[in-house]
């Protein structure tokens, strides 16, 4: 089964599609961090990142026969990430021990990434000013490319609050990179 | 730079330039396009935004490769149901004992069969069950000693390796599923259709981490 490794995505999500486990063993071998990563910006709680990683894989295995694009395979699973990470937001919320996650980015201390750019360490500063639900709606805009209806539709609320978010976060980060130059 | 009043001469707010540059800027707008200072705040934007993508594409470089417990873990809660398809029965089937293949094992069997082939990696398998005439009709009242089989159209379709001949990967894993299909299944093999998808680089240098998990 080597040779699956070398496989396209689109292949392997074919595959999986049609049942075959070892395919879609690679596919999460390949896009794992990936996904764990872009989790991890939105939940910013490794706990919740992994959890929402591990149900959207196995959501994902049950709907893959409905991807109309298998090339998009890490695109379409980002989505369901996106979905089960901000569901895993909205139950913190209910919960209310949004102060009890630990901090993000459990592979990204501030110590451990010395060596991150000074800007991307600015950008993860300046991100994690903003509200939660600023900063989720600039993720899944940016980095997973929803369009303004799918955010919407994820987070529930009408387009002009997307639309509004996004202008939010993006006065905000535009302000804090003007400080940055000038600094 | 002030929101309510616009950026520069544009008379566009930063909401509207954000919404502008999400729309990939389309349709234009001259005044937005005309102003400097438009064009810079967008330009930001952009930026901002590729280096947020650069951001989370450095933090999956610096993760751990997925733990292989996990993986397994993982690949166990899967359902396999889903993929199971119909039962097929085996004609020697009777009253005391009835034995089937599932759609999923047959497609599984096909897929092994094409992968079998050099240079051929296997994707979607499409396959298609008739019912052998009678098959089921408990009218006439006639055992047949040797009953028809069902029928299987297949639709094999494939990736080849760069450089391998076509025409005869094709034919090949033809000849396999069709061979595949007699030993293994109570399926007669009708129309195997295969199609060639796409050409894959025959030794693309692999995930380094699933490089890892071969050795």
């Amino acid at each position: 089964m080597s040779g699956l490794d070398s496989a396209a995505d689109a292949l392997l999500a074919q595959r999986a599609a049609d049942g075959d486990e070892l395919a879609f063993a690679v596919l999460v071998r390949r896009h794992a961090s990936y996904l764990r990563a872009f989790a991890l910006r939105l939940t910013r709680s490794g706990a919740d990142a992994d959890d929402a990683v591990q149900d959207a894989l196995i959501t994902a295995w049950d709907k893959l026969p409905e991807l109309r694009d298998p090339r998009q395979v890490r695109g379409w699973l980002a989505t369901i990430v996106a979905r089960k990470a901000t569901d895993r937001i909205r139950a913190r919320r209910v919960a209310d021990d949004i102060d009890d996650h630990e901090p993000a980015a459990t592979a990204s201390g501030p110590e451990e990434r010395a060596e991150l750019s000074q800007q991307m360490r600015e950008l993860t500063a300046a991100l994690d000013e903003l509200p939660d639900e600023v900063r989720i709606t600039w993720t899944l805009r940016e980095v997973s490319g929803a369009s303004y209806d799918e955010i919407a539709a994820r987070l529930d609320v009408p387009v002009s609050t997307v639309r509004g978010r996004l202008a939010r976060a993006r006065a905000h980060l535009l302000e804090r990179m003007m400080e940055w130059r000038r600094s | 730079m002030t929101e309510t009043n616009g950026i520069g001469d544009s008379g566009y707010d930063l909401e509207a330039l954000s919404a502008y540059a999400d729309r990939g800027r389309t349709p234009a707008i001259a005044a937005i396009d005309a102003d400097p200072e438009c064009l810079a705040v967008l330009d930001s934007i952009e930026r901002l935004g590729t280096l947020t993508r650069e951001l989370v594409a450095d933090d999956a470089e610096r993760m751990p490769p997925p733990d292989e417990n996990w993986i397994r873990a993982l690949l166990e809660s899967i359902t396999r149901e889903v993929r199971a398809g119909r039962d097929i029965p085996f004609p020697e089937s009777d009253d005391t004992a009835r034995f089937v293949v599932t759609e999923g094992a047959v497609r599984q069997l096909l897929r092994e069969a094409g992968d079998a082939v050099p240079g051929v990696l296997v994707g979607r398998v499409g396959l298609r069950v008739t019912a052998a005439p009678g098959a089921g009709d408990d009218g006439s009242g006639t055992t047949e000693a040797t009953p028809a089989l069902d029928r299987a159209d297949v639709d094999v379709r494939i990736s080849v390796a760069h450089g391998t001949p076509l025409a005869a990967a094709a034919d090949a894993v033809r000849a396999a599923a069709s061979a595949a299909l007699l030993r293994s299944t109570p399926l007669e093999p009708g129309a195997i259709d295969v199609t060639i998808d796409d050409i894959h680089l025959p030794d693309i240098a692999a995930d380094p981490a699933a490089e890892e998990e071969r050795a």
